[in-house]
């Protein structure tokens, strides 16, 4: 039973994850033309960084977003002299957000997500099967 | 139970399920972190030749049952195996059919162990 639970577990965060990190491309590009965030300065990509999650023993407890790093790529720089938040020379930095880019990444990210709903199901599975003996 | 204590076959189903049990969950853990950086896939050491080595050993029943119910399936990390460019290890195609692997083994064990059980109901109750 024991063994049962820390499966879901693993695989419920495995699907937490991977929504975390779709939530992040859906903010990527919500705001691919985003010129000016609270913080200053445009919009930048977001990046999820997944970690292995380990108990005391080593022993697999699933996956987690550890971190929400800014892409430190450089930003696109399109002449616009008439935008509100061109520079000096009129350029305006736009996000360095490429919506093909994070297409591929929700793609990557929502198989991962499907392969862990899978998990549960086969271990939901495995679980009346193994309570099934009791009725033998 | 005597009877339970010589019955190498059950000894041998319980110990398997337990194994698929296990391999599993670890399998359950590499799909968790298929889009993780640097993580080697989990794997159980070769548990079906261990059993087939404690069940083909000589002496009495109740000693191959011991010998079985000793056996444990160890969790094994990966090799460098890495599979792709972000030195991630899974290949998630592959863990899919390791899963269905598991649940039909698993599915299997069950239906031995639940016969096994209703042989030793038949008999209790005087073949009826």
């Amino acid at each position: 039973m024991q063994e049962l639970f820390r499966r879901l577990d693993i695989a419920a965060s495995g699907l937490t994850a991977h929504r975390q990190w779709m939530d992040l491309i859906a903010g990527n590009i919500a705001n691919a033309q985003t010129t000016r965030t609270p913080e200053g300065g445009p919009f930048r990509r977001q990046l999820a960084v997944f970690m292995e999650m380990q108990d005391e023993h080593g022993a697999g407890l699933g996956v987690k977003v550890a971190n929400v790093i800014p892409d430190d790529s450089e930003l696109k720089r399109v002449y616009q002299p008439e935008h509100p938040d061109a520079d000096a020379q009129g350029y305006v930095s736009y996000p360095n957000v490429d919506v093909v880019m994070e297409m591929v990444d929700l793609i990557a990210a929502s198989r991962a997500y499907e392969a862990n709903a899978t998990v549960i199901e086969a271990a939901k599975n495995i679980a009346q099967r193994t309570i099934g003996i009791l009725q033998a | 139970m005597d009877v339970l204590a010589q019955d190498v076959t059950f000894a041998a189903l319980a110990k398997s399920m337990e194994a698929q049990s296990l391999r599993q969950t670890l399998i359950a853990q590499n799909i968790a972190n298929v889009n993780t950086p640097n993580y080697k896939r989990r794997d159980i050491s070769d548990f079906s030749s261990e059993l087939l080595d404690a069940l083909s050993e000589a002496g009495s029943r109740t000693e191959r049952v011991g010998q079985v119910q000793d056996l444990v399936a160890r969790e094994v990390v990966a090799e460098e195996l890495f599979y792709r460019a972000d030195q991630g290890g899974v290949d998630v195609d592959r863990e899919m059919a390791e899963l269905a692997k598991t649940s039909l083994l698993s599915a299997t064990y069950s239906q031995l162990l639940q016969k096994r059980i209703g042989q030793y109901r038949m008999v209790i109750r005087e073949g009826r």
